[in-house]
């Protein structure tokens, strides 16, 4: 469940992110400052390559910002150490842009690997075992648990990133392009589940999906590096 | 449903990534298998070298000039061959002070045709003196005496006691089968010298007169210290050389030495080239891998977690290796033993047995654990950033 500790879940402060790709200069992000509040439903939309990605892993401690801050319930994520960093991820679920699966697990042993990392007792795991099963049955995944990654389509996978990042009911859900590559019927289903999920963590959500914003609290559009609000309501 | 562990993710990519696995499993028992086999041959085969000087029996033996090199191919390798001196220096060399001993030994190589069988036709028969005989008795019951028209069969050579086997168009009787000496006795079908002079006077295809011919003057002294004495005495004379124990010994060291050599040379490259193609299958993995290995990093996985999962494998490919590798090993061995030419026992002391387990293990620890913590720390590094670029 969501920290209800300190004003703001996530706060972002000036945050620059410059690569250098060969001899050109990149300004993935010109100094961006949002602050998330518990619960909220973030959605940021634009542009390929406008920094989209670049944010959401910033925020999820993935990567580290050129300049800029970003405070973690009052804490400066740089000051973070090691084991800090990993309890922090621990509590983040991650909707990445491509879907990543231990190629030689099945499908359910894929969504369970998170509950050796949390180290999660035993009636913890039979619950979350029982909880997969039931997401796996309501995303129509169900005869597809017993088979490895490389056996399954695009939107299935796609569908299986999002139970995993959500069974394990995270402070954070950080989703990169949550209803890409899948049909128009699950797609429906995705959004009801996020919308399910309003109050309950803190969702930002990065997409092309316009559609999309009508599940957030607040929307915005990153153009080339700049986060500008959107009046959408 | 069990949740997975990292040992269980570990075993799996042992289990399911078959390909990389086999390439390492076959890296691995092919160089455990060569190290063991080499270290086994280099080893015994200097161990049975080392007997020939302890068990052929004469302190020296003399032999026509010129024919040293066809003696020691036949005392060493068993390669047939003929050589032949007039036998008066026999009564001369009887006469020597100093020599306790001394029998007679001709050397004729086995018609190929009169045993009808392929596999038999390259054995020395050799004629010795049964009252002198003091090499071939160290091997034979006490009461036995080879009688006329009776023979003395190898182990390497198939027949029983009773039977009979043509030797130069006459037929010999099976009198005793020799076992395994271990020496170059084993080379040998033993007639009497005087037996083998009459078949041959009466073969119509030999011409030379063999009547007062051998090939080798085998000499015990009654003192090891006299040794030098008698060989410098009687390399004195014309038309004869001298081998020693020792000199017998060096020759098959020295030839021993090449082969040795080529497996001194052979390990280190076959142990260099295996970890190479390790690194390189681990290397066709790594795109993969480090995607993999980012994801459970990115899910909040401690680095303790990850280098659980490749120790795992890692230990895996190792064991299977090493055991593969052990059979091999030693199959490689008694084939390499069993070879024409060599003759090295197949036996495997347990102390010999744990030393080359022990080194095989290292070397599939080396083969198999460095790749698996190169990959670690490769992945550990890129692991996240991985993902992020994606």
């Amino acid at each position: 469940m969501p920290s209800e500790i300190g004003g703001s879940m996530i706060e972002l402060v000036n945050i620059k992110k410059t690569y250098i790709d060969g001899d050109i200069r990149v300004e993935a992000l010109k100094g961006i400052s949002l602050t998330i509040n518990p619960g909220e439903i973030i959605c940021i939309t634009g542009p390929s390559g406008g920094g989209k990605t670049t944010l959401l892993n910033i925020t999820g401690g993935l990567d580290r910002p050129t300049s800029g801050k970003v405070i973690i319930r009052g804490e400066n994520l740089a000051d973070f150490s090691s084991s800090q960093l990993n309890e922090f991820r621990k509590s983040i679920g991650y909707i990445f842009q491509y879907d990543f699966f231990i190629s030689t697990l099945n499908l359910i042993e894929n969504l369970l690997v998170p509950a050796s990392i949390l180290q999660l007792n035993s009636e913890e795991r039979e619950q979350i075992v029982t909880k997969a099963e039931t997401l796996l049955d309501f995303m129509d995944l169900s005869h597809r648990a017993d088979h490895l990654p490389f056996q399954l389509s695009g939107g299935e996978l796609r569908r299986a990133t999002i139970i995993r990042a959500l069974l394990y009911e995270p402070d954070v859900l950080l989703a990169d392009e949550p209803t890409s590559n899948i049909d128009k019927e699950n797609k429906e289903i995705v959004m009801e589940m996020l919308r399910k999920e309003r109050g309950k963590r803190t969702i930002v959500i990065a997409t092309h999906d316009i559609e999309l914003l009508n599940i957030a609290d607040r929307g915005f559009k990153m153009n080339f590096g700049e986060l500008i609000p959107l009046d959408f309501q | 449903m069990e949740v997975p562990s990292p040992k269980k993710i570990g075993f799996r990519y042992f289990y399911r990534k078959r390909v990389r696995t086999f390439v390492a499993i076959f890296v691995i028992a092919l160089s455990v298998g060569i190290v063991i086999s080499s270290s086994l041959l280099i080893s015994h085969s200097i161990t049975e070298v080392n007997k020939l000087g302890n068990l052929a029996g004469a302190d020296l033996v003399v032999i026509p000039k010129g024919s040293k090199h066809a003696y020691e191919g036949l005392m060493l390798v068993g390669e047939p061959s003929t050589f032949f001196m007039e036998d008066s220096i026999l009564s001369e060399i009887q006469n020597m002070d100093h020599v306790k001993q001394a029998t007679p030994h001709l050397y004729m190589i086995t018609l190929s045709e009169s045993f009808g069988c392929c596999g038999l036709s390259n054995t020395e028969v050799v004629g010795i003196d049964p009252e002198t005989d003091f090499v071939f008795k160290n091997f034979l019951p006490d009461e036995f005496v080879l009688k006329t028209g009776e023979c003395i069969l190898p182990f390497t050579v198939p027949g029983n006691p009773g039977q009979t086997i043509p030797l130069f168009g006459k037929s010999f009787t099976i009198a005793y089968n020799l076992p395994y000496t271990g020496t170059p006795l084993d080379y040998f079908i033993v007639i009497r010298l005087d037996d083998m002079r009459d078949v041959l006077k009466s073969n119509p295809d030999v011409k030379i007169d063999y009547s007062t011919l051998i090939s080798a003057v085998l000499i015990k002294v009654d003192d090891p210290i006299y040794i030098d004495l008698l060989r410098a005495k009687i390399t004195h004379a014309e038309d004869v050389e001298v081998i020693t124990q020792d000199t017998l010994v060096a020759s098959a060291l020295r030839a021993l030495q090449s082969t040795v050599s080529v497996f001194k040379i052979a390990i280190p490259v076959v142990i260099a080239f295996s970890a190479l193609s390790m690194g390189g299958v681990m290397l066709a993995g790594m795109g993969e891998r480090k995607r993999e290995i980012g994801l459970l990093k990115a899910i909040g996985a401690y680095d303790s977690y990850i280098l659980q999962i490749f120790l795992v494998e890692g230990f895996l490919n190792v064991i299977t290796g090493w055991i593969i590798g052990l059979g091999v090993g030693y199959l490689m061995y008694m084939f390499l033993s069993s070879s024409p030419g060599i003759q090295i026992t197949t036996e495997i002391e347990l102390r010999e047995f744990l030393e080359v387990s022990g080194t095989g293990l290292a070397i599939a620890l080396v083969l198999g654990m460095m790749p698996a913590l190169y990959s670690y720390f490769v992945s550990k590094k890129e692991m996240i950033t991985r993902i992020v670029r994606e």
